[in-house]
């Protein structure tokens, strides 16, 4: 059986249809679902507020999307917005939300974003 | 010529000439769930596997979904895959195909044209075939046993050819040709499987040194551009099959060359135009005729238009044919596409033996001689009790 690859090729953002590689949506790469920036297609953008959070770690174990970022001890440090879906489940988790002053708030959304798609 | 005198002459229906050609073939693996009518394809391939006569990985899988999803995982792997089936298989396997032709993947499917349900036929229609006709494949349409068999040898490679890399289904009517036993010529096995000849993998999922993944997700700023790039491998396919066709009849000494036969007279007043089976019925009603021919289309997608316009030119009055309801459109889908050619002919369009209703040559006859009276506007069905 003759084999055939076809070769590393990057095509740039702006390629045209005659750029790409035979078979929609082939990758010469795995294990690539981190590579999809799929946090622009959000109508509202996750703001996180360092002084308010008292870094309970409740809304990285309800992130479905593994979009908290931890430093190396654990510590919230803030949102990836490149996969945030805006579920708001982490809105809803967060102790310091419950108050009833938004200013004491450690997770909000900021409306007046729009999504790219 | 020589190469027809080397052929073995077999007395076989439409299933059983294609098993003969996929045991020449001897694909990687052969995904299957039965249905009428095509279910002694995978019986017939199933003995050839136990008797070691294939090396094919044949799998019986739960569903026809199953089924060609095998063969798209096969394909991808870097394999020659195929399936066969029907009707409401064909139909189940719908959002697999879409899979298949979208990620290039040369895969074979053989398909028994058989009604759809509801109500409940197990006997011919082309609502089937008509129904996935913009999955992206290509669709070659046999007449007899005998194209069933030639087809299944071309499929592979007009479907691996390097610019086109789509999957290709080979369709005959369910029972009209699947059961129907005729004298056919098979190619020597080693003619034939040099005609078909090796498959050429195109970044194999299983070349673990050259990783790839497949059908990933696009997003609104590729999704367009991959599918306009698909579309050439559509259009590469009709170029590729009118190239293997002319091959095909070259080599073996048998078979039309073109993509679109016209049978019957050389100028003629009258045309018929349809797909399948009902052309050999229409051989004898446009001999009985006179100045009348066939012009059959032997692919239906992607549609030949250039040669159908070349083979119609000329013609004054023209009944297209279909196996199928109109099923909410003006026309049915070949009428549709015929219609749109642009012709300067007079154009009618004809529905006839749905569920295997019962036509033969004389109602052809009588049809073309009633043409004037048949409406401009809606389809006039055959041997319809009204
Ligand atoms: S909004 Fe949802 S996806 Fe985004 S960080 Fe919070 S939990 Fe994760
Ligand atoms: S849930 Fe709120 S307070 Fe707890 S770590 Fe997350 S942002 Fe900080």
């Amino acid at each position: 059986m003759k084999k055939q690859s076809t070769g590393f090729k990057v095509v740039s953002s702006s390629a045209s249809w005659q750029e790409l590689e035979t078979g929609g949506g082939l990758l010469k790469m795995t294990g690539n679902s981190e590579a999809y920036r799929t946090g622009n297609w959000v109508p509202k953008t996750l703001e996180f507020v360092e002084e308010n959070c008292i870094n309970c770690g409740l809304c990285w174990a309800v992130c479905p999307d593994d979009s908290i970022l931890l430093d190396e001890k654990g510590n919230m440090i803030g949102v990836d917005l490149d996969h945030c879906k805006d579920c708001g489940l982490c809105v809803e988790i967060c102790p310091p939300n419950k108050n009833p002053d938004p200013s004491k708030h450690a997770l909000r959304f900021r409306e007046e974003e729009s999504s790219d798609f | 010529m020589n190469a027809t005198k080397n052929a073995i002459t077999k007395t076989l229906d439409g299933n059983a000439a294609v098993v003969e050609a996929l045991r020449q073939i001897n694909p990687d693996v052969f995904g299957f769930y039965p249905i009428t009518p095509t279910s002694y394809i995978g019986e017939g391939f199933s003995k050839l596997v136990a008797d070691g006569k294939v090396n094919t990985e044949y799998v019986c899988a739960e569903s026809e979904h199953a089924a060609c999803s095998i063969c798209v995982g096969a394909a991808a792997a870097g394999g020659r895959a195929v399936t066969a089936t029907a009707s409401q298989g064909l139909i189940l396997m719908a959002e697999v195909l879409w899979n298949a032709s979208g990620m290039r993947l040369p895969m074979v499917l053989i398909n028994g044209n058989r009604a759809l349900s509801a109500p409940l036929s197990i006997h011919c229609g082309h609502d089937d075939l008509y129904a996935v006709r913009d999955a992206g494949w290509g669709q070659l349409v046999a007449k007899n046993a005998q194209e069933a068999y030639d087809f299944t040898l071309c499929a592979f490679r007009i479907a691996e050819a390097e610019t086109v890399r789509t999957p290709v289904m080979v369709a005959m009517d369910c029972f009209h040709t699947t059961h129907t036993t005729q004298k056919i010529f098979l190619q020597p096995d080693e003619a034939a499987q040099k005609f078909v000849g090796e498959t050429v993998q195109k970044n194999p999922l299983l070349d673990i040194e050259n990783p790839v993944s497949y059908g990933n997700f696009d997003k609104p700023d590729f999704y367009m551009e991959h599918k306009r790039a698909q579309l050439e491998g559509q259009k590469k396919l009709l170029e590729e099959t009118k190239t293997i066709f002319k091959s095909f009849a070259k080599t073996f000494g048998r078979g039309s060359e073109s993509v679109v036969e016209k049978i019957g007279a050389e100028n003629p007043d009258l045309a018929f135009v349809a797909l399948g089976s009902v052309c050999g019925t229409l051989e004898r009603a446009v001999k009985k005729l006179g100045n009348a021919a066939v012009i059959r289309p032997r692919i239906f997608r992607p549609f030949p238009a250039e040669e159908l316009r070349d083979k119609l030119s000329g013609v004054k009055k023209i009944i297209v044919l279909d196996r199928c309801s109109p099923a909410g459109a003006d026309w049915a889908p070949l009428g549709t596409e015929v219609r749109s050619l642009g012709l300067e002919a007079e154009i009618r369009n004809g529905i006839y033996g749905l569920g295997s209703r019962e036509t033969h040559a004389d109602d052809f006859v009588a049809l073309a001689n009633n043409f004037e009276k048949l409406s401009t506007e809606t389809p006039h069905w055959i041997n319809l009790r009204d």
